[in-house]
């Protein structure tokens, strides 16, 4: 309790307070550019927090993860182009509904229940984190496996194509696509060609940037000027009223299970939370046709899921010591940096450290709704700007972006390679969200596949031999067997 | 739409014996994870192709509203991506090459004429008050090393 009051003055002490607020706009802004990501703001500010007593140094950082998490939404809703990883999703059903003249709704639903998503995951994280961390270390590689299988058939038989056989196509396609580059068990380079440039893979932000950013680009190129002129995004009105708002409760509390149960396994991560949550939406909605042509209902799914990882993403680090994803491990080695030990000795030695953190993700939700509004309003001025001026932004956007993540020429060929790929797969109507989660999940998948046959000595039936996976693999099967029913109806 | 399936199907089934092939190359540990997945995916191409057979002998007319649809197309429409693409790869090679300065409007300003905008002094000083704006994020606050110049 003592360290909980700690914790408490330690958050509203002034120059904390300021550093809260600082990490806040600069995960805010730096998230919604296409191109730079949470982890890089991440890494960059970690050596700023070098002279900075620690718990105002993980105030900062903490700041930063849960705003940049939310604001790759901005882009994704205004321009269609996902501002992080994690804004794929919603492009989905955000651009859409930009479309449609809704754009300030749909920054302000993907603000609230950001907000609340993160808010629901701190909650988790400060009751049940050594509880989650434990449930989460006793999954094995078939369980892994089983969740990578179970991700990927769902969201291709529900993706935006009406076949089933595409969806699968597309999610087997992205799986294949991972497999480029260094095996994770050998090191020996697969299917590189001799080219450099892709020998650790294709990496993700390029590809995403290619194919969400390039890729509309590429389309637009090809409607005439009086078709593009109705492309033009209005923001509209903004806000939601309450009774607004409490319809979409339960794909809230529903999403964020999903970001929380997600975030807190090692490996999966926002994306794959934001496409299972807006996969389950569409599942349960009343009208899933709408889905993919600006269903608010979509924005809430994936931007609640998406929040709800940042709490839950640092249970492993935070009860354990291990890092759940990349930007856990950055937190670790800022943690090492300040001479502090993760896991349950940080709660022990250092309360005050720990404890900030919690309310510190809490606060800095709350504040990033109203300032996540006002940066969502400034970008929106973009809109006005004329649309063939505003490709050309958008181009010199994801050229630089694409370059700034490792300062390689050949990210921008990936790019472009990917926008052309994106391209034809519009025409061939292949969905691009099952490609993206194959993408994603393929190292994961991969990894666990080799460990299970390891551990199992090439059982075929191994992963039936534990319930998790059996569950995860009935599940897979529903989903197929519903997505076949449903394009067969339609 | 059957035109979509059988381009499909043709691309997945290529695209798994390209990578089943090459796969053959590789030892069996990195190969057997590529394999599964690319015998999948040629597995799905032909269930595509299949289907798309059984209806051609059904006699449902899948052939001729293929060539209907070629015949539809307007291919030098399609061309109109090249433009955009040409402009992208020209950025990736001059970037290093002529620096920051020149390329950055440049492509912003040619970028948009091609989209229609036509008004040449407005453009010229939208496309260098943006650059200025991305070279502050890109290279002053991320410190990102692309050249200013030659």
């Amino acid at each position: 309790m003592e360290n909980i009051l700690i914790g408490l003055i330690q958050i509203f002490d002034v120059w904390t307070l300021v550093m809260l607020f600082a990490g806040v706009m600069v995960g805010l802004v730096i998230g919604a550019i296409p191109g730079l990501t949470t982890n890089m703001a991440i890494a960059i500010m970690v050596p700023i927090t070098y002279t900075m007593d620690p718990s105002v140094a993980f105030v900062f950082l903490v700041a930063i993860y849960c705003s940049g998490a939310y604001a790759g939404s901005i882009a994704a809703i205004l321009i269609g182009i996902p501002g992080t990883g994690a804004a794929v999703a919603t492009t989905i059903d955000g651009h859409p509904m930009a479309k449609n003249g809704e754009a300030g709704r749909a920054l302000f639903l993907a603000t609230v229940f950001s907000v609340f998503g993160g808010i629901a995951s701190t909650i988790v994280l400060f009751f049940a984190a050594p509880q989650l961390a434990r449930a989460a270390v006793k999954l094995g590689p078939s369980e892994y496996l089983a969740l990578g299988i179970f991700g990927i058939v769902t969201v291709s038989s529900m993706s935006e194509s009406k076949s089933v056989l595409r969806g699968l196509i597309a999610g087997v396609i992205g799986l294949l696509i991972s497999t480029v580059g260094l095996s994770p068990l050998m090191g020996s380079a697969r299917f590189t060609f001799g080219n450099y440039h892709i020998i650790d893979g294709f990496p993700l932000v390029p590809v995403f940037i290619g194919m969400f950013g390039f890729g509309s680009i590429l389309s637009s190129s090809l409607k005439r000027r009086s078709e593009r002129k109705q492309d033009v995004v209005e923001l509209g009105k903004v806000f939601y009223s309450f009774k607004g708002l409490i319809k979409y409760f339960r794909t809230f509390v529903r999403s964020s299970i999903i970001g929380i149960i997600l975030g807190t396994i090692p490996g999966p991560g926002a994306v794959a939370a934001s496409f299972l949550s807006h996969d389950q939406a569409k599942r349960k909605s009343d009208n899933p046709e709408k889905f993919g042509k600006g269903e608010p209902e979509g924005v809430v799914a994936t931007e609640s899921a998406n929040n709800a990882v940042v709490g839950s993403s640092l249970v492993p680090l935070m009860a354990l010591g291990v890092p759940g994803n990349s930007v856990s491990a950055l937190f670790l080695g800022a943690l090492l940096l300040h001479g502090l030990r993760p896991g349950p000795a940080l709660f022990r030695d250092t309360p005050e450290v720990g404890y900030t953190l919690i309310f510190a993700m809490l606060l800095a939700n709350i504040i990033m709704g109203p300032l996540g509004i006002i940066i969502g309003r400034g970008f929106s001025y973009f809109l006005k700007v004329p649309k063939s001026i505003m490709n050309g932004i958008i181009l010199a956007i994801c050229c630089l972006g694409t370059f700034s993540i490792r300062n390689s020429i050949g990210d921008l060929y990936v790019m472009v390679a990917f926008g052309i790929a994106s391209y034809l797969l519009k025409k061939m109507d292949i969905p691009s969200s099952p490609i993206v989660l194959g993408l994603i999940l393929g190292p994961m998948v991969e990894k666990n596949f080799h460990m299970a046959r390891t551990i199992y000595s090439d059982n075929v039936l191994f992963m039936f031999l534990r319930p998790v996976s059996i569950v995860l693999l009935l599940l897979a099967v529903w989903s197929l067997v519903s997505g076949i029913r449903r394009s067969v109806r339609s | 739409m059957e035109y979509k399936n059988v381009s499909v199907g043709i691309v997945s089934v290529f695209s798994g014996a390209f990578f089943l092939f090459h796969s053959s190359k590789l030892d069996a540990v990195p190969a057997s994870f590529p394999r599964v997945i690319a015998g999948l995916l040629f597995v799905l191409g032909v269930v595509v192709l299949g289907r798309f057979i059984s209806l051609q002998r059904k006699g449902d007319g899948t052939w001729s509203s293929i060539i209907v649809h070629i015949r539809r197309t307007d291919w030098v429409k399609e061309l109109g991506i090249v433009p955009p693409l040409v402009l992208a790869i020209l950025y990736s090679v001059l970037l290093m090459r002529i620096g920051f300065v020149i390329s950055t409007p440049l492509l912003i300003g040619v970028t948009a004429y091609f989209f229609g905008y036509r008004k040449l002094k407005i453009l010229s000083i939208v496309s260098m008050a943006t650059s200025v704006l991305l070279y502050l994020i890109f290279g002053m606050f991320l410190n990102v090393p692309f050249p200013l110049f030659f």
